[in-house]
């Protein structure tokens, strides 16, 4: 019994040392524990997500992906030292990443909600610079006969323009934005090649002027008849005595731009003609006709470097038979290089001309910046 | 002897009774892991970028709060375990979500480009009818080429329906939509003048 007794004080000594024991190396142990880096980490962590809900991904993602680099980077070695045992652990490099990582992110942070907000009025400005653009195009130049690269660069750029606006709508300004350049760059081409196209057809402005201002001092000063064409405006004017007696609109060639180069080119030829015909009704398909004398002595001359230079096909004739006639009225142009009127119109001309009535053709009578910047003043 | 061993004993089950809290729990995490994967590969990000992005964020507060537990002494993952759960059955609704939205984008697609097509066409047989404008053939041209370009639109956003990129589709074919729509009402206004 006292054997007993003896043993059972000695078990729960034993058990009470022991966990004196345990609990000593558990308080040594707890105090020498290491504390990782929580809160950085749990900062870098709110850094991220704020970056993210201010649309890092779409305005600062280079800086967004570094802010995730660098947490990433922290966790990585937290989890390496984690498993280290606890008297070799060190969280320095965790600490360092960790707050890289909530500077970054405040970077990230910053830039995306400059950017999102000049981009928001930026792409606003530039929408509204191209469909400005996109306006003048449509006014001076789409009536032109451009050619089709030139039209469908145009129209391609008219429609990214619609997505930008559509995105923009959506509040996706970053998507806006690229497609406002690609837009743009689009626009500009078009504009620059349909500008340059007039521009090269008005370097003949100063021999049209010429022409028709000597051929109206001619008529003021003969008292003779003077038709007057001009080409951009689609006008054609009688004159008497030098005023105006007569003021029609006209159709000519779809490829009206230019002077004719030869038989089936569509042009309607640019020079001074004069009248060689009349053909009344029964000599006339076109109602009534004024047939002209193309091809002059410098539309042979132009001919014949054209061909020298192989500009055109030898076997390409110069043409000819080109008429001022009836049959027009029809609201586009559609001759084969004449210039067509009204019917009533084309009464009062033929009435008034006679042969050898003087014809001057111009390409217009105005310089391109005047119709430019007349358009833009109609808006 | 017997001393020792329940000393031992003892000890052993006081480790054990203060660590029973102290597993990760693995296998839910690697379901989580690749449930938010799961998301992502079916659009998640594109679809629906907010909630995904509220996954990305919570799933790196649970990766911190498992390797502050695992750094303690005594670590407990009941917590965690909660989260994990909580995280997994969102990430199982986000993706319902994206089901659900590219199922009606899909269909807002398909509407728009049989839509577009129809527009197209009627805008050819207008074009056909029109009277001539004071624009002339030039005119034409540029409403032809227009059409053109409307219906190479079309094709372009079905090249793209075909590589799955359905937010790009639709904003091309909404685009050309409106594009061709302006050039039937200005073909109509024309069409109406002459007609009066």
């Amino acid at each position: 019994m006292r054997q007993r007794a003896k043993r059972r004080k000695t078990v729960i000594t034993t058990v009470v040392l022991g966990l004196m024991l345990f609990l000593v190396a558990g308080g040594w142990a707890y105090l020498k524990w290491p504390d990782p880096p929580m809160e950085e980490l749990r900062n870098a962590a709110e850094a991220i997500s704020v970056a993210r809900d201010a649309e890092a991904a779409k305005y600062a993602p280079e800086l967004l992906h570094e802010t995730i680099a660098l947490f990433d980077s922290a966790m990585v070695h937290l989890k390496t030292e984690n498993s280290r045992f606890f008297l070799s652990r060190d969280f320095t490099r965790v600490d360092f990443f960790a707050r890289e990582a909530t500077i970054k992110g405040a970077q990230a942070l910053a830039k995306a909600s400059a950017k999102a907000r000049s981009v928001h009025h930026t792409t606003a400005a530039t929408l509204e610079d191209l469909e400005n653009m996109a306006a003048e195009f449509k006014r001076v130049y789409a009536p032109l006969p451009l050619n089709k690269p030139v039209r469908e660069s145009f129209n391609q750029a008219v429609m990214i323009l619609s997505e930008a606006r559509l995105a923009r709508e959506k509040s996706d300004y970053h998507i806006a934005e690229v497609k406002l350049e690609k837009a743009g760059r689009l626009m500009r081409e078009s504009v620059k090649k349909a500008h340059s196209m007039l521009a090269d057809y008005f370097s003949d402005y100063s021999k049209w002027k010429e022409w028709a201002e000597t051929a109206m001092a001619t008529s003021a000063r003969q008292g003779n008849t003077l038709i007057l064409v001009d080409k951009m405006a689609h006008r054609l004017w009688v004159y008497q005595n030098g005023k105006i007696k007569a003021d029609f609109q006209v159709e000519l060639g779809p490829q009206w731009i230019g002077p004719k180069l030869h038989k089936g080119d569509q042009a309607t030829p640019e020079g001074v003609y004069k009248v060689v015909q009349k053909k009344e009704r029964h000599r006339t398909i076109y109602y009534k006709a004024l047939l002209i004398n193309y091809p002059n002595n410098d539309d042979r001359a132009r001919y014949q470097r054209n061909i020298a230079d192989k500009k055109i096909s030898r076997r390409l004739e110069i043409g000819g038979l080109i008429e001022i006639h009836g049959h027009g009225g029809r609201g586009f142009d559609w001759t084969n290089g004449c210039v067509a009127l009204d019917n009533k119109d084309m009464d009062i001309v033929f009435s008034l001309a006679r042969e050898n009535t003087p014809v001057v053709i111009v390409g217009s009578l105005e310089p391109l910046e005047k119709i430019i910047s007349n358009d833009k003043a109609k808006q | 002897m017997k001393n020792k061993f329940v000393l031992g004993f003892v000890m052993i089950s006081f480790v054990v009774l203060l660590s029973s809290c102290a597993k990760v729990p693995q296998a839910e995490l690697d379901a989580l892991t690749a449930a938010i994967e799961d998301a992502r590969a079916n659009g998640a990000d594109v679809f629906l970028p907010t909630e995904f992005a509220a996954l990305q964020d919570s799933m790196n507060a649970i990766n911190t709060m498992v390797e502050e537990q695992k750094g303690k002494l005594f670590g407990n993952f009941k917590a965690v375990s909660a989260k994990v759960a909580e995280l997994t059955a969102t990430a199982a609704t986000v993706k319902g979500n994206v089901e659900t939205r590219k199922a009606e984008v899909k269909t807002e697609v398909d509407n728009l480009m049989v839509e577009v097509s129809t527009l197209v066409g009627e805008a050819k047989g207008l074009v056909a009818k029109a009277p001539r404008g004071k624009e002339g053939a030039a005119a034409v041209e540029a409403i032809k080429t227009e059409i053109g370009v409307v219906e190479t639109a079309i094709s372009e956003a079905a090249g793209k329906l075909e590589a799955g990129d359905l937010m790009g589709t639709l904003d091309q074919l909404k685009a050309a939509k409106e594009k061709v729509t302006a050039i039937t009402t200005e073909l109509n206004d024309v069409i109406a003048k002459v007609k009066k």
